[in-house]
């Protein structure tokens, strides 16, 4: 490679590698304790007592057979690149998610839990 | 040697923008673990874990697996020289294309498999057209 080249190649990376990198967190609601689901007793535990666990639900839903209460626990992550002409940016947003269903004396009957707040990443659009 | 003068010439002035938005994990293919009549909602939830969303329809108890990619892409194109004799020239385009994945259960009111569907949307590809004209 001749010094000419060299140096183009240098000014080349210089010139269109320039810019700015950026990366960012959000949470949304409280994170969620798996370990508190042991505690729980279908057909016994009473909504009442998971409000007293988990605290209020972010939502609560009316179903054909009684109630549902989601909890949820949001992480997202961005990372931004700006170049001379090309910006780029990834967002990645995972939840941890417990859904209890009640039936219509407010008591237990199931609940699914989901734990994937965790593996929300920095990454590039491609 | 044109393109090291045109780029920093044009810099701020053309710009191409690229933005992915994931949300939630991957939703699988149904298998065969769930039957139509036999699977309960106790076994849809122990196989598949909390959904995205829970929604009573018509006397039956969806839930609802998703994810979500959405891709967005901007190309701008300006001449900010000309500010300064009182106007200028800009062109900009842009597209975005949201895919879900998307699963859904209906369950009886006895929280019994009545329905299932699915949907893989982000096997699209992000230039293919959403219609065909013929």
């Amino acid at each position: 490679m001749s010094s000419t080249s060299g140096k183009l190649i240098v000014l080349f990376i210089l010139i269109f590698l320039s810019g700015c990198f950026g990366f960012g967190k959000n949470q949304d609601y409280q994170p969620l304790d798996a370990d508190k689901l042991e505690k729980l007793v279908k057909g016994q535990t009473t909504a009442t007592e998971v409000g007293a666990l988990f605290g209020a639900p972010a939502q609560v839903v009316k179903m054909s057979n009684g109630n549902a209460y989601i909890y949820t626990h949001s992480v997202a992550k961005g990372t931004a690149v700006w170049l001379l002409l090309v910006s780029l940016a990834n967002y990645d947003t995972q939840y941890d998610q417990i859904i209890f269903f009640f039936d219509n004396n407010d008591i237990l009957t199931h609940y699914g839990a989901s734990f994937d707040a965790r593996d929300s990443s920095y990454g590039f659009p491609f | 040697m044109p393109i090291l003068i045109a780029g920093p010439l044009l810099g701020g002035c053309v710009t191409y923008q690229v933005v992915r938005n994931l949300e939630g994990t991957d939703v699988a293919a149904p298998g065969d673990e769930f039957q139509v009549g036999k699977t309960t909602l106790e076994d849809a939830l122990a196989l598949l874990g909390a959904p995205t969303t829970v929604v009573e329809l018509e006397g039956q108890d969806l839930l609802l697996y998703q994810k979500i990619v959405m891709r967005q892409k901007r190309l701008s194109v300006g001449l900010p020289v000309l500010d300064a004799l009182g106007t200028s020239i800009s062109f900009s385009a842009s597209g975005g294309r949201a895919n879900y994945d998307t699963l859904a259960l209906f369950f009886t009111p006895d929280r019994i498999l009545r329905q299932v569907v699915f949907e893989k949307g982000t096997s699209q590809p992000y230039k293919k057209p959403t219609s065909k004209e013929k």
